[in-house]
């Protein structure tokens, strides 16, 4: 009697997200699920819930196999999730979702609105929130909104419940409320996996710990025999970095001062500066500001009261893409639906940037096939569509174009995602290239810390919006480790 | 003309650019043959030139936003045309002199109508198609209004010479036509608009995201579109010899046509103005062979709008 997931493989793409991971939850225990940003703990959490296929593994509920990755064959099993971004359909009402994956039917056709009604009361009452039945899911507070997906995963009575990460605002009264249920629900004879990178959440709520690293399970034990040291070092890596340590001849001149800059609306402002030649990184737990901060140097958001910037000598007009590109910024993205003119041809992709800029030549061919040859990238004649490429070399095109450039600052966005190991060096040495050789200033976010520490001269850490680690290579304060530690050791203070 | 045509010489369809369309033109006029030798005799293969010229001219404002992507497409050609010809029927009339003045009158129309329609979907959010159709009744109410004050009438010597005279032996409506397939085709390959028009169609996040100023680009597609036609609109009041409310509502429907037959993706991000302009011809085409088959207008509808969903198919499928 147990939920049982082995041998479980997963890729996206080129990129390995799971190698071979085996873990096991029983009746009554709660194991906890943890590891650093994109080491393969969401991934393994929505595959025993039936969210995700595995490529290779198998999972078995209590003895019978979920043979088909749906989450309603899962549900059918006793497996059931709850997602930190939530499950419910805003437009409905509380009542409504819940109830929404088991409706009560009439003559097997027609809604039974009483019953519905009824069932979801119930349901509801068990989280506290039976009052806001009847009110749409939009308008409830974010911790409602988690009562009611926990009430929703509940109602369906499962033997085994996955906790994708707890909604981060919630208040005590209604983390309370879930430290309740999940009590009752383990005293059952329930099981729970509870994903999360948060250790003072899973200090108090399991008893048991898995920990991943880039898809690989590196300890598995009781949570009460290990320390929060010893757990972010093995979540953070402890291989050491190779980068290539080259100190930059240009490094040190200050080349872009941000002033009044505000990431979140709601956090204080900070001022920082850019040095020419140097690669800072930005890292931090997902969605803290990285984005919103990117997008505003890159001219993509535009700027809030008192935000500036200044390039070399001149301001930088915030807030228009076209104006901060003829200022010589250049943005990559790996989010390709972003970056990708899929039905124009590779040279059009390269030349789009220089289109806009009055007073710029365009690049010849055979400037377009030089850049492309730095970045050994395959392709059939640039006159192909784009589309018709790999996703690595899409993106190797796209940093490729950041050459043709000739950029003072880089802003690369997840520029390496999903693409293979060999792509991601190929892009690695290029914006090392960029620069230490020619004196760029390159800002980069990655969802892996490995990649940050490897990748950059400085790393800042952000939280809410805020900095809250500067590291440096230079000051030997820089790696994956530090990098895990210092939003981590935020999470505790908190 | 094609940018997916690969450099190596291949003898195939796909190779040739445009070669699907120039395959059923063929095809078409050999059919037209074998029903009646007198289908390919020179006045008939003017008259059919003349007809599609202005199709094709229509279909150019058409294009230029359906190559624009993000959901374009431009319901108002149609009344914008019969708004523009009974203005200038209602102006000029049959003064050669009062001629300039009319022109201008409707094309700046054409220009700000253009506009609104890019303003909607630009800055209020609206899907063109809503908003181009939401405009084309306005436009029609105006018309309408227009046409109540002033009474149309027969055109001057001019516009009547420009409609259905000749240049040189060649029919006026095909030699502006070809004056319009070369702006065209610079404008769509060699200027900066052009190059940015299918950036913005192909993607427009990353248009912005690579400093492409997409309000601008799309602006001037709209307001290119409705200048382009209102210029039909004048074309049209000479082929017709009259300009009544109803005149040019056939070609909102016939535009798009003419460009999907050519080779522009609804998603957009592609397709030339010669691609609509082979369009614009399969089109006049098969109609002119319906009307020499005998059919009346009712089966002439049925069966060209068939036999244009089975040319799409042919043509212009999307992959997925």
């Amino acid at each position: 009697m147990a939920l049982v997931l082995e041998g479980i493989y997963r890729s996206f793409g080129p990129v390995r997200a799971l190698d071979g991971v085996s873990i096991s939850v029983a009746p009554g225990e709660c194991r906890a699920l943890y590891g650093g940003n994109g080491s393969g703990k969401s991934t393994m959490g929505k595959i025993a819930s039936g969210t995700l296929s595995a490529d290779a593994g198998s999972i078995r509920v209590d003895d019978r196999p979920l043979a088909a990755a749906s989450p309603a064959s899962a549900r059918e099993l006793g497996v059931g999730i709850t997602f930190q971004e939530l499950s419910l359909i805003p437009e409905l009402t509380a009542g409504e979702n819940v109830v929404l994956t088991d409706l009560p039917r009439r003559f097997g056709l027609l809604r039974d609105r009483k019953a519905e009604a009824g069932l979801a009361a119930g349901e509801l009452r068990k989280v506290g929130l039976a009052r806001v039945a009847d009110q749409r899911v939009e308008l409830l507070q974010t911790g409602e909104k988690y009562l009611v997906e926990l009430a929703k995963a509940l109602s369906r009575r499962p033997r085994y419940l996955i906790i994708d990460e707890l909604t981060a605002t919630m208040h005590a009264s209604e983390v309370e409320t879930f430290a309740a249920l999940l009590a009752e629900f383990l005293a059952n004879g329930g099981g729970a996996f509870f994903v999360s990178h948060r250790l003072p959440e899973l200090r108090r709520f399991c008893d048991t710990i898995s920990v991943l690293r880039n898809g690989k399970l590196v300890f598995d034990g009781r949570l009460a025999d290990v320390g929060d040291g010893e757990l972010v070092q093995w979540a953070g890596g402890g291989q050491p970095d190779d980068a290539a340590a080259i100190t930059s001849p240009h490094a040190g001149k200050t080349l872009m001062r941000l002033s009044g800059i505000r990431p979140l609306a709601s956090t204080p402002p900070f001022d920082l500066e850019l040095c020419a030649g140097e690669i800072v990184g930005i890292g931090g737990l997902p969605d803290q500001g990285q984005k919103s901060f990117l997008r505003l140097i890159a001219g993509l958001r535009p700027p809030r009261d008192g935000e500036a910037a200044r390039i070399g000598d001149e301001p930088l007009p915030l807030g228009s893409s076209a104006a901060v590109a003829a200022k010589g910024v250049s943005f990559v993205s790996g989010d390709r639906d972003e970056m990708v003119f899929a039905k124009r041809s590779i040279r059009e992709n390269m030349l789009a940037p220089f289109v806009s800029m009055k007073g710029r030549e365009l690049p010849g061919d055979s400037e377009i096939t030089a850049a492309l040859d730095r970045l050994s990238t395959r392709h059939a004649g640039i006159h192909m569509p784009i589309g018709s490429l790999s996703g690595g070399n899409q993106q190797k095109i796209l940093v490729a174009r950041c050459l043709l450039m000739n950029p003072r600052l880089i802003v690369a966005e997840d520029s390496t995602k999903g693409i293979d190991v060999a792509a991601r060096n190929d892009v690695h040495h290029l914006l090392r290239d960029l620069a230490h050789r020619q004196g760029a200033a390159v800002v980069v976010t990655s969802s892996e810390d490995q990649e940050l520490a490897e990748l950059c001269d400085r790393v800042l850490v952000f939280e809410g919006g805020a900095i809250i680690a500067d590291l440096s290579r230079s000051a030997g304060t820089l790696s994956a480790q530090t990098i895990v530690s210092a939003y981590m050791r935020q999470e505790r203070a908190a | 003309m094609s940018t997916t045509g690969s450099g190596r010489p291949r003898l195939s369809l796909a190779a040739v650019p445009h070669g699907g369309s120039l395959l059923i033109i063929a095809l078409l006029c050999a059919a037209g043959w074998l029903v009646k030798p007198a289908f390919l005799s020179p006045m008939n293969i003017w008259a059919v030139l003349a007809i599609s010229s202005l199709l094709a001219v229509a279909s150019a404002g058409q294009t230029l936003v359906i190559v624009s992507g993000n959901q374009g497409i431009d319901l108002s050609v149609g009344s914008i045309m019969t708004l523009s010809a009974l203005i200038v029927s209602g102006m000029a009339g049959s003064s050669n002199e009062l001629l300039p003045m009319a022109l201008g009158t409707v094309l700046v129309l054409g220009i700000a109508i253009g506009l609104v329609n890019g303003i909607g979907m630009r800055f209020l959010g609206l899907y063109p198609l809503v908003v181009t159709l939401g405009v084309s009744f306005v436009v029609e109410g105006l018309a309408l209004v227009y046409a109540q004050s002033r009474a149309p009438q027969m055109p001057g010597t001019l516009i009547e010479n420009i409609g259905i005279g000749r240049f040189l032996g060649i029919p006026w409506l095909v030699v502006i036509c070809a004056l319009v397939a070369v702006l065209m085709t610079v404008l769509l390959r060699y200027t900066r608009f052009g190059r940015q028009l299918y950036l913005v169609g192909s993607n427009v996040r990353a248009a912005q995201a690579a400093g492409v100023p997409v309000t601008r680009v799309l602006l001037l597609t709209y307001a290119a579109s409705g200048a382009l036609a209102a210029l039909s609109g004048v074309l049209l009041y000479g082929y017709v010899a009259s300009a009544n409310l109803s005149i040019g509502a056939p070609y909102t429907m016939m535009s798009i046509a003419a460009a999907v037959i050519g080779g522009a993706a609804l998603s957009g991000g592609t397709g030339t103005f010669i691609g609509t302009m082979l369009g614009a011809l399969i089109f006049s085409l098969l109609t002119n062979l319906l009307i020499t088959l005998g059919l009346g207008p009712a089966l002439r509808y049925a069966i060209s709008g068939l036999v244009l969903i089975l040319v799409l198919f042919a043509t212009s499928r999307d992959a997925n």
